[in-house]
């Protein structure tokens, strides 16, 4: 595509504002957009200026619960919904246990010695906490993703080293296997931010018998399919580290 | 009506990671960009996960947003588009939908949408001109331009739903974006 030819260039500037250039086309020319500057702000600018055209549409709640997993997906959980009032009383109890916590913390902080023994002290504080952890590399072995969740921890923390966008149609699955070929889908996952993901119980229960975890590229759909589909992109061993 | 939100305000918030202001950018702006995921998408599944990614890309990247550039609801409306027509892409789908035959020249002479107004508020200029633009473009390109926009069709859909032929429909919209581009740059 000979994008120097600036009829071509707005047509296609026209297409893609418009929404009519699809596909690989559309893509190829986001890439072009992201290589050439002045050429992504030409067509910012022309989004900008039709996006007033949405306020034409009748306004249109989303469905109640959008707000919940936008949250969930983005931060681990749901907000805790409104409670009455044995609940603030219950919360209100919470909160002096957690100043004396803090204040127990506190001391631990500045002045340990007075609690923990210096010896138990430097011991705790050297040790990493008791975790299941996998570094998840791609076919050529490069580490792409880090997964490690707290022994207790009903979630898992995913760290993406080498960002990889999901194919259109597509969606990254998180898989455990045990050593006997058992299978198990963790979740579905975003290789370009690090996220989290929550798990079916603590991490004890839910990894101390998976081996290895592995990433593959599913149809996009709303649950991961009952057993791989595709071929790993990513795999690791996953270990316990304490 | 309550108060209208102030967007930028909200948005600097969400930059440095307040979830509360999260929260109420969501709450004054959902109703207004999810029609907008709806129609494009014709399946409310996936324009609920449309917005769900939307708004992850808000929270993701509201540092990026550039007040001087775009107004909060431009801004994020073009985010749920380019989700939109990205889901669009992945399959055809979709298209066992019907598109419902309405009015889209009675949506042209309408006035923004009382309950929303507000959040469009920063925009009425461009709007305004937006408006005076489309109304130069002929009744054929006028429909075929907001049968894409706003309804996400193809060319090729398009011209089966108006039941023309699709090199004319491929000509009306070309012609209408290129006149649309001179008259919208003017207010630059």
């Amino acid at each position: 595509m000979n994008l120097d030819r600036n009829d071509l260039l707005d047509r296609l500037a026209g297409d893609y504002a418009l929404g009519t250039l699809r596909g690989g086309a559309r893509r190829r020319f986001e890439r072009q957009m992201q290589q050439r500057p002045e050429l992504r702000e030409r067509i910012e600018r022309l989004q900008q200026r039709l996006a007033p055209m949405a306020s034409l549409l009748s306004a249109e709640s989303a469905p109640a619960h959008t707000w919940d997993r936008i949250e969930a997906r983005l931060f681990g959980a749901p907000a805790a919904p409104r409670r009455g009032w044995a609940w603030r009383i219950a919360a209100t109890w919470a909160a002096v246990a957690s100043l004396g916590l803090m204040a127990v913390a506190g001391v631990l902080w500045l002045a340990p010695e007075q609690l923990v023994s210096p010896e138990t002290l430097a011991r705790r504080t050297q040790q990493v906490p008791a975790s299941y952890m996998a570094v998840l590399s791609d076919g050529q072995g490069r580490p792409t993703l880090v997964a490690s969740a707290a022994r207790h921890a009903r979630r898992m923390d995913l760290k993406v080293l080498r960002a990889t966008p999901a194919e259109p149609g597509t969606q990254w699955v998180l898989w455990g296997h045990t050593d006997q070929g058992e299978r198990v889908a963790l979740g579905r996952i975003d290789l370009a931010v690090r996220s989290r993901i929550e798990l079916a119980g603590t991490a004890e229960q839910t990894l101390s018998k998976l081996a290895t975890l592995t990433v593959t590229a599913e149809p996009a759909s709303a649950a991961p399919p009952p057993a791989p589909t595709r071929v790993a992109l990513l795999q690791g061993p996953c270990v316990k580290v304490w | 009506m309550a108060a209208p939100a102030d967007l930028p305000e909200l948005l600097a918030r969400v930059a440095l990671g307040d979830r509360a202001a999260f929260r109420a950018l969501y709450d004054a702006t959902q109703r207004s960009l999810f029609p907008v995921a709806r129609r494009i998408t014709r399946n409310e599944s996936w324009a609920d996960e449309v917005l769900q990614e939307s708004y992850m890309t808000v929270w993701h990247r509201a540092t990026t947003f550039d007040a001087s550039k775009a107004s909060p609801m431009t801004w994020m409306t073009t985010i749920v588009r380019n989700r939109a027509l990205d889901r669009l892409s992945l399959a055809s789908a979709r298209h066992e939908a019907s598109v419902p035959d309405e009015d889209l020249e009675a949506l042209w002479n309408q006035q923004p949408q009382d309950g929303d107004a507000s959040v469009w508020a920063d925009d009425a200029a461009t709007h305004a001109r937006l408006h005076d633009c489309v109304g130069h473009l002929e009744a054929r390109q006028r429909q075929s331009v907001a049968l894409c926009y706003l309804n996400g069709m193809s060319h090729s859909e398009v011209a089966a739903h108006l039941g023309q032929p699709l090199g004319s429909v491929k000509g009306w919209i070309r012609r209408a974006m290129l006149q649309l581009k001179d008259c919208l740059g003017q207010a630059a």
